[in-house]
C-alpha cells in the first residue's frame, strides 16, 4: 500500500540521468530535422504538435515587465512540477525583474539563464528530442523569442511516498528506514551510509516508452570490473518498451531465467544493498521501485538477514541455522510425511503407526490427494491474504484456520496429521521470504515425486534440486558457493555468522579484487 | 546430442524396475499384526493366531485388539488365508513376537519361522518365544497385564529382562544365525499363563533349549541365569546367597566371564573366569558377623553357590548334549582347524569336554546400613 505524503513535495536533481542517457539518444542526435526555429510562435507550435490531445501541458505566455518586447514562454506538465517553485523561482524573477540592463547584451538566453533564474540546475539545449524529454521528466522549458535554444529548467515535484520501514524484511534491531519509489531518493539513503567518493552511480535510461531512470551502484575498488561489464552490457541489451519495477530487469538479466531461484537479489533495505555493496557486489536501482536488484546473487544471501550481522553472533548464527532448516523443512516435510506414511510404514514406531491409523480412519481421501489438496488450500489462503485489505484479511484467517483446520477434521475430510504437515510447511515457507517462489513450486514436485516413489521419489527430487543449484551461476559466481565448502574464509558467513572480528576478508570472488575487509582485529 | 536425450529416461526406467515389491499403501488399509503365534494344526499342518490393532478414531483414539486364528499347510498359506478372514491384508512389519507352541518347536521350529525369516516385511529383531503347558494361541488369548496390546507388553517385559536375568532375549536374528552355524544351540525364552486372581496373564519362565532345531528341554530360572552367566549375558538381577537361615540379595552390577581354549595332549580343556561385580541390597535372618568377617564371608560364600549352580548347568547342558553356551563357537574363534576336525561329532565332544571353572564376587562398596534391622528394646 502506498501511503502518499501529502503536502510535501520533492525536488531532486536529476540532470545526470539525462545527461548518460542511452546510445539511441545519440543515435536521434544525427537525424535531427524538427529542430527549433528563432520564432517563439513557432516554436510553441512545433511543441503543441508533438503534445497535441495532452492537455496537462501548460504553456504560460508571459512578458517582463520593464522589458515587455521580450516576450517568452515556459512550458511545463501539470503533476509533474513544483507549482510553487515554478511561480517563485521562474516566473517571478523573470516577471518583476529589471532586465533592461540586460537588454544591451548579444546573448539575452545566456544572462537570463546565469543571472535571473535563481534555481541551481539550468540547462540550455536546442536538441528538441532533448527537450521533450526534459518536460516529461518534470523540467520547465523556457523558450525566448529569437533563440532557436531553450532552456532547461528544473522544476520536479511530484507526491512521492515517505520513508517507511519496509513490509518485506522487518527488524526488531536496525535500521527502519527502507527505499521508496523515487530513485534520488533511494540513491541518497545509499550515499548517507557511504560517504566515500569511490561509491559510483551510474545512470541510464531503459524503456522505449517509459524511459525509466536506471542507477548502477558500486564502489570502485572492490567491486570487480568484469561483474560491471557483464551488468552494463545485458542492462544494454535490454530493448523492452516499459519498465514497470525492477522485477523486469531482474528477470531481464538473470542468468538462469527458468530456474525460480533467484540469480538476482533485491532487497528493500538499504542497509543490505550497503553490506552488499561493500561486499563487492553490485546495486542496480530502479526508478519507481523499492526493490533494489544486486548482483552477483547465490544461494546462501536468501538465508542471511541484516539483523543477524546487529544480534550477537551465537543468537545471529542460532536464527540463520533455523531459518536454513526450516526452508530444508518446507519442501521436505509434506513429501517425507506421504512416504512414510504410503510406502515405508516400517519406518514409523508402532505407536505413531496406531495413532496415524487412528486418524486415518474414515478419511475418505489417500493421503496423497489431501496432502496436495491442503497445501493448494493453503497457498489459496496465502495468496488471498497478501492482496487482501487488512480488514478482510483477518476474516480470511479466521475462515482458514477454524473452517479448514478444526472442521474439516472433526468432519473426517481430511486427517489431522495432514493438517499439521501442511501447517509446519505453509509456516516454514514464510521464514525466508526471498524463496517463497522456489519453495513452494518444489514442495509440490517433491510431493508428487514422492506420491509415485516413496522416499526413492523424494531424494531423486533432492538430488535434481541440488544438481541444478550447483549447475547455475549469477554473474560468473558458483551459486553454491560458501554453502559447499567451509575451508578457509568460505564458511564464515554461510550456515553460520562468524563473530565480526574473524570475518577479516569478503567473501571469495565477490570481493576477489580486495579481498581484505579489515586487518585481524583478533581479540 | 540425441543419443544422450534416449539416455535420459533409462535411468527413471530403471529405478521402477529395481525397486522391487512395493506399493502405495494406505495406513488404514492394512491390518497391522503385533504378535502371532504358531500351533500344531487340526485338519491341516499348522494354526497361525494373529494379534492385529484395532484402531477407531475419532475424538479419542481407542487402540484394542483382534485375535484370529487360520489353519494352513504352512504358515504363508495360513498368513493368506487371513485376508479372507480380516478383510484387510496383514502388514508385518510391526510384529513384535512370535510364539511357538511347544508341540511344533519339538517337531522343528525352522518350518515355523521361516515365513518370518525370509518375508520382506518382517523384521529380524522380533522375538520368538516358546509356549510351555499352553498353546501358543492359547497365550494370545489371554488377559492383558498391563496396557491395551499383549504382544506389545510381552515384548516390553522381554526388553526389560535383562534386569533380571531369567530369560534370554533372543530375537529372531539370533536364533537365525544359531540355527545356520550350529556352533550354539539355541534358547528361547519360555512363556506360560498364570492365574492372578479373576485373571489369566502370560508370563515369562526360564528358557527352552533346543538341539539343532528341536527343542529338548526346559531349564527353569536360575539355570537361565546361571547359563547368562556363562554366555556372559547377565546385565543385572539379583543374585541370592544362602547363609544359614538368612539370606542376602546381591544386585548384580556387571559381570565379565571370559572363556579361554586350551589344547592340552590334544585335549580340549576351557578355562571359564566369571568375574562379578556386586552390591549387598537386602540382608534377611540375623547372620552374625563383624562387618569385614561377613564381608568375607558373603563373598566367599557367594563365590561357591555360584559356583556350584554353574557347575550343575553345565552338566545339564552336557546331558541334553546341548551346546547352549556357546562353547563351539569359541573354538571356532580360538583355532578353527581343531572345530572342523570335531564339528562332525560336536554333541559328543561337548558332553566330554573338561571345563575349569574360576569364580570371583567382587563386592567394592557396601552400604553403612548393611546389619539387619533390629527390633529396640
Amino acid at each position: 500500500m502506498m501511503v502518499m505524503q501529502k503536502g510535501k513535495r520533492e525536488r531532486r536533481t536529476a540532470r545526470k540521468i539525462i545527461k548518460l542517457g542511452d546510445k539511441r539518444e545519440c543515435r536521434e542526435e544525427a537525424k535531427r530535422t524538427n529542430d527549433l526555429t528563432k520564432s517563439l510562435e513557432e516554436n510553441i507550435k512545433i511543441l503543441k504538435d508533438k503534445f497535441v490531445n495532452d492537455s496537462t501541458v501548460i504553456f504560460r505566455r508571459f512578458q517582463n515587465r520593464y522589458l515587455p518586447r521580450v516576450k517568452c514562454c515556459i512550458v511545463f506538465i501539470e503533476g509533474m512540477i513544483d507549482f510553487k517553485h515554478i511561480n517563485m523561482q521562474i516566473i517571478e524573477p523573470l516577471m518583476e525583474q529589471d532586465l533592461r540592463d540586460l537588454s544591451t547584451s548579444c546573448n539575452l538566453l545566456e544572462d537570463i539563464k546565469n543571472k535571473v533564474l535563481p534555481v541551481n540546475d539550468v540547462e540550455e539545449s536546442d536538441d528538441l528530442e532533448r527537450i521533450l524529454q526534459s518536460i516529461c521528466y518534470g523540467d520547465t522549458i523556457f523558450l525566448l523569442d529569437g533563440y532557436d535554444t531553450a532552456l532547461l529548467v528544473e522544476s520536479k515535484g511530484w507526491e512521492v511516498r515517505a520513508i517507511t520501514e519496509p513490509e518485506s524484511g522487518k527488524v526488531i534491531r536496525g535500521p527502519r528506514e527502507g527505499f521508496t519509489e523515487h530513485i534520488i531518493k533511494n540513491i541518497s539513503l545509499i550515499r548517507r551510509k557511504i560517504k566515500n567518493p569511490n561509491l559510483k552511480f551510474k545512470f541510464m535510461q531503459l524503456g522505449k516508452q517509459t524511459n525509466t531512470a536506471i542507477c548502477i551502484t558500486y564502489i570502485e575498488g572492490i567491486a570487480l570490473e568484469s561483474v560491471l561489464v557483464e551488468l552494463e552490457q545485458r542492462l544494454n541489451r535490454i530493448d523492452i518498451d516499459g519498465i514497470l519495477d525492477s522485477g523486469y530487469i531482474q528477470e531481464l538479466i538473470s542468468d538462469a531465467p527458468l530456474s525460480t531461484f533467484p540469480t538476482v537479489g533485491y532487497t528493500e533495505r538499504p542497509d543490505v544493498v550497503v553490506a552488499r555493496i561493500l561486499e563487492g557486489r553490485i546495486a542496480v536501482i530502479v526508478d519507481g521501485s523499492p526493490f533494489v536488484l544486486t548482483v552477483p546473487h547465490i544461494l546462501v544471501e536468501n538465508i542471511q538477514v541484516s539483523e543477524d550481522y546487529y544480534d550477537h553472533f551465537i543468537f545471529g548464527s542460532f536464527n540463520r541455522f533455523v531459518r536454513a532448516v526450516a526452508s530444508i523443512f518446507t519442501i521436505s516435510i509434506p513429501a517425507i510425511y506421504l512416504a512414510l506414511v504410503t510406502y515405508h510404514q516400517e519406518m514409523i514406531p508402532t505407536q505413531l503407526l496406531v495413532s496415524l491409523s487412528a486418524s486415518l480412519e474414515g478419511v475418505p481421501l489417500p493421503t496423497s490427494l489431501s496432502l496436495i489438496i491442503m497445501l493448494l488450500i493453503f497457498d489459496i489462503l496465502r495468496e488471498a491474504g497478501a492482496r487482501m485489505p487488512t480488514a478482510v484479511g483477518q476474516t480470511v484467517n479466521i475462515v482458514g484456520t477454524l473452517v479448514l483446520g478444526q472442521a474439516a477434521v472433526e468432519a473426517h475430510l481430511v486427517s489431522a496429521p495432514v493438517i499439521i504437515v501442511t501447517a509446519i510447511s505453509g509456516i516454514t515457507t514464510l521464514i525466508v521470504p526471498s524463496l517463497i517462489e522456489s519453495l513452494v513450486l518444489l514442495r509440490f514436485i517433491l510431493l508428487i515425486l514422492s506420491s509415485i516413489l516413496g522416499l526413492y521419489g523424494y531424494f531423486i527430487g533432492i538430488i535434481l534440486i541440488y544438481l541444478h543449484l550447483m549447475s547455475i551461476r549469477s554473474f560468473g559466481v558458483p551459486y553454491m558457493m560458501s554453502i559447499t565448502r567451509f575451508r578457509n574464509h568460505d564458511g564464515q558467513d554461510a550456515w553460520i555468522r562468524a563473530p565480526w572480528w574473524t570475518m577479516t576478508l569478503r567473501p571469495k570472488i565477490i570481493g576477489a579484487k580486495n579481498l581484505v575487509r579489515q586487518i585481524s582485529n583478533r581479540r | 546430442m540425441r543419443k544422450k536425450i534416449v539416455f535420459i529416461p533409462l535411468p527413471a526406467v530403471m529405478l521402477f524396475m529395481l525397486a522391487a515389491c512395493w506399493n502405495y499403501r494406505e495406513v488404514n488399509e492394512m491390518a497391522v499384526v503385533v504378535g502371532a503365534a504358531v500351533d500344531k494344526g487340526v485338519e491341516n499342518q499348522y494354526i497361525l493366531t494373529v494379534e492385529l490393532l484395532d484402531v477407531s478414531g475419532g475424538a479419542q483414539t481407542q487402540v484394542s485388539t483382534k485375535v484370529l486364528s487360520v489353519e494352513g499347510e504352512t504358515v504363508f498359506d495360513a498368513v493368506r488365508k487371513l485376508i479372507s478372514v480380516e478383510g484387510k491384508r496383514g502388514y508385518w512389519g510391526h510384529t513384535r513376537i512370535l510364539i511357538v507352541s511347544e508341540e511344533v518347536a519339538r517337531e522343528d521350529i525352522i518350518e515355523a519361522i521361516s515365513f518370518f525369516r525370509q518375508d520382506a516385511e518382517a523384521r529380524g529383531d522380533l522375538y520368538v518365544m516358546v509356549s510351555k503347558e499352553y498353546d501358543a494361541r492359547e497365550i494370545l488369548n489371554s488377559d492383558i497385564p498391563l496396557g491395551d496390546v499383549l504382544s506389545e507388553s510381552l515384548a516390553k517385559s522381554l526388553e526389560n529382562s535383562k534386569f533380571l536375568s531369567e530369560t534370554p532375549e533372543t530375537r529372531l536374528y539370533t536364533l537365525n544365525q544359531a540355527l545356520r552355524s550350529g556352533k550354539i544351540s539355541p534358547a528361547l525364552p519360555v512363556v506360560t499363563l498364570l492365574s492372578m486372581d479373576d485373571k489369566t496373564v502370560p508370563v515369562l519362565s526360564g528358557a527352552a533349549i533346543f538341539q539343532k532345531s528341536r527343542m529338548i528341554g526346559y531349564l527353569d530360572e536360575e539355570e537361565t541365569k546361571a547359563m547368562l552367566f556363562l554366555k556372559n549375558e547377565i546385565e543385572g538381577g539379583v543374585l541370592v546367597t544362602k547363609i544359614g537361615t538368612g539370606r542376602i540379595s546381591l544386585e548384580i552390577k556387571g559381570n565379565n566371564t571370559k572363556t579361554r581354549i586350551k589344547t592340552e595332549d590334544d585335549q580340549l580343556m576351557l578355562d571359564i573366569t566369571v568375574q562379578t561385580k556386586a552390591v549387598i541390597n537386602e540382608v534377611t535372618g540375623n547372620p552374625e558377623f563383624s562387618y569385614m568377617e561377613m564381608l568375607d564371608g558373603i563373598k566367599r560364600l557367594s563365590e561357591e553357590q555360584l559356583k556350584s549352580k554353574l557347575e550343575k548347568i553345565i552338566d545339564k547342558a552336557r546331558y541334553y548334549r546341548a551346546d547352549i553356551f556357546g562353547f563351539g563357537q569359541k573354538i571356532y574363534e580360538d583355532n578353527p582347524a581343531k572345530w572342523y576336525e570335531i564339528s562332525d561329532n560336536y554333541e559328543a565332544e561337548f558332553a566330554n569336554i573338561a571345563v575349569n571353572l574360576t569364580v570371583t564376587v567382587e563386592i567394592p562398596n557396601t552400604s553403612i546400613i548393611f546389619k539387619h534391622l533390629e527390633l529396640g528394646e
